[in-house]
Formats: C-alpha cells, sequence, structure tokens
C-alpha cells in the first residue's frame, strides 16, 4: 500500500513535470555567444572605461573655463572691493547705474550695490546683489562706456 | 566524451540546441514560472559559454549543464527572497489601495502553478529539491544526480527518500484527498 503511494507521488512529479513543459515549452533563446565570441565582462573593461573617464575629465579641467576665468567677472563681496569706488543705490532699480559707477582694481570685476534707504547708512557696508545675466551685460556695457571715470551716485 | 572532442565537435550553439528542452524544462520545475525560467536558462548557457574551456568532460554535457543551472538558481532564489524581503517591508508602509492588478496571463500562471506538484516540490530544503527535480522531472539516474550535485551516491538516496517523505507530509497535512485542495496556500514567493 505504501509502495503504491509512492508510486503515485513519483508518477505524479513526472507527469506535472511533462505538464508544464508542454504548457511553456522552450523558447529561442536570444544568441549565445561562441567561445572567440564572448561578452566582455564590466572587470574586463573596467581598465579602459577608467582611463576614458580620467583623459575627458583632464580635458574639461583643461579646457572648460572656470569661473574666475570667465569673462563674467566673479561676484564678489565688499571687503574685496575695499580699494574700489563703490557705488550705492537704493533698490534694485538703481543696479545699472550703480554698477556703471564701479572701477574695478582688476579686470572688469562690476557689481551692483545698495543700501538702506536710511541715508545715514550710506557709508555703512553695503549690500551687494546678485544680477541676471541680460541685467549684467547691461551694466557691463554702461560701464564701458564711461570707465575712466566712475560715477560714484547718491541717491 | 571528453574535453578535446567536446571542443572540437561541440561548440556552444550545439550545446544549446541538443539540451535546450531539458535545461529548460528543469528550470521551469525549480521556478515556478515561465519567464524566470526563461532567465536561468539564458544565464546558463552564456555561464556554460564562458565555462566551456574548464569543462573536463568526465560527465555527459546535460549534467555539467546541470549543475550550472542549479547554481544559478540558487542564487536567484536567494536574491529573491532578498528582494522578497525588501517588497514585503515596503509593502507594510505602502497604501494597499494602490496596488497595481496582476494581468489575466499571470494569475492563470499562477494558478497552475499551484496546481502542480512542484510548488509542493519548492517548498522542500535545497537539497532535496534539487535532488527530486533531477530524478523525477529530468529523469537522471542516481549516479548522475550524485555526479551533478557532487555528492556521494548514499546521499543522492537519502535526500529522495526524505524529501518524498516530507513532500508526502506536506499533503498530507493539507488533506490528501484531493492531493493539491482548492485551499491550499503554499510558498508562492519564488513564484510570484
Amino acid at each position: 500500500m505504501r509502495s503504491d503511494r509512492a508510486d503515485e507521488l513519483e508518477a505524479r512529479l513526472r507527469r506535472d513535470a511533462a505538464q508544464l513543459a508542454a504548457r511553456y515549452p522552450a523558447q529561442t533563446p536570444r544568441p549565445i555567444p561562441g567561445r572567440g565570441d564572448r561578452p566582455r565582462s564590466f572587470h574586463s573593461v573596467r581598465p579602459l572605461v577608467l582611463a576614458t573617464a580620467t583623459l575627458l575629465i583632464i580635458i574639461a579641467a583643461r579646457w572648460l573655463p572656470s569661473g574666475n576665468e570667465s569673462d563674467v567677472p566673479a561676484q564678489r563681496t565688499l571687503a574685496d572691493a575695499s580699494d574700489q569706488t563703490v557705488a550705492i543705490g537704493d533698490g534694485p532699480n538703481d543696479f545699472a547705474e550703480a554698477a556703471a559707477s564701479l572701477a574695478p582694481a582688476d579686470h572688469g570685476a562690476v557689481g551692483a550695490a545698495f543700501a538702506p534707504a536710511d541715508a545715514s547708512q550710506w557709508e555703512s557696508p553695503v549690500f551687494l546683489l546678485e544680477v541676471s545675466d541680460p541685467e549684467l551685460e547691461a551694466l557691463l556695457d554702461l560701464w564701458e562706456t564711461d570707465r575712466t571715470e566712475p560715477t560714484r551716485l547718491s541717491i | 566524451m571528453n574535453r578535446d572532442r567536446l571542443k572540437n565537435r561541440v561548440d556552444v550553439q550545439q550545446l544549446v540546441d541538443q539540451h535546450l528542452d531539458r535545461i529548460h524544462r528543469a528550470a521551469l520545475v525549480l521556478c515556478g514560472n515561465p519567464w524566470d525560467a526563461e532567465d536561468l536558462v539564458q544565464e546558463t548557457f552564456l555561464l556554460a559559454a564562458r565555462k566551456i574551456d574548464g569543462f573536463r568532460g568526465d560527465s555527459a554535457p546535460y549534467t555539467w549543464l546541470y549543475g550550472i543551472l542549479l547554481n544559478v538558481e540558487r542564487r536567484h532564489r536567494r536574491r529573491h527572497g532578498t528582494w522578497r524581503r525588501k517588497l514585503d517591508t515596503l509593502y507594510q508602509r505602502y497604501d494597499p489601495r494602490s496596488q497595481s492588478v496582476p494581468s489575466a496571463d499571470r494569475a492563470v500562471q499562477v494558478a497552475e502553478w499551484k496546481e502542480s506538484l512542484w510548488s509542493q516540490v519548492a517548498r522542500l530544503p535545497d537539497a532535496q529539491r534539487q535532488t527530486l527535480v533531477l530524478r523525477f522531472s529530468e529523469g537522471l539516474q542516481y549516479e548522475e544526480i550524485a555526479q551533478v550535485l557532487s555528492v556521494p551516491l548514499g546521499t543522492v538516496k537519502s535526500r529522495i527518500h526524505h524529501g518524498l517523505s516530507r513532500l508526502r507530509q506536506q499533503l498530507q497535512a493539507d488533506g490528501e484527498a484531493s492531493i493539491l485542495p482548492a485551499e491550499f496556500i503554499e510558498d508562492l514567493s519564488y513564484a510570484v
């Protein structure tokens, strides 16, 4: 009896395996590479990848301008501009005029500054503001027109 | 077939042509679904292609391929178990109302797997499970199974005996009359 049950179980296993295989036949596999055409693992190409990446970084560092080397001057703090003429305005609308009056010590350092409206604080540290590219272009144009005589603006 | 003869006469593509069906059947029975079976088969033959120089020819090519398949499947199963645990963790934090609905095809495939006795075998320990697959799905002789698994002949017989006993206990625990009752809930983590 027990042997019959064991045989039945084994027969059922064989039959179910055959049924599964018949229900889901093997698909044609994707091309298998031959011995002379084996895929290269990442480990085998890693030195090449690393060398290429290093080369690209070197090229990028050599040819891409950094912020300090670009034609557009980097924004400076007032401490940087302590020996320069600093223009003071009282709001965003005075950006162009204020910046036009700046006389940077080196090439083309241009900034826009404004002080609080309170006149008593005009000589106090002023705030250097960020300007957008179009605004900066406009400021540079203004500065170029009269770079020899920067104007100290007042409100 | 010795190594030189294999090198000369059997290239990888021939290996695929000759043994694809049996390797696919074993993969299907091991993992319980056609999509994972395809992956297992593909990975098995890719590994065979890379390692064919290391095949000593001491055994038949298909026993060598079964050995690769079992290693691939064991790794696949372990990886899947890790994913499953991670998914379970995510699921516990997730709103069940936003779950996607499984496709009808997949539901049918899962149902077919549940009805197969091999879904019960999938619950057995790896050693017993793999031995039963090689014996009753693939029809290998005890000596061939011993070669594939690199274990003594006695171990093969022992695993088959204990595997069948445990399988029978599982079936009895769930109602032997229908062998696989409808309400049976097996570990489908590997099939779904």
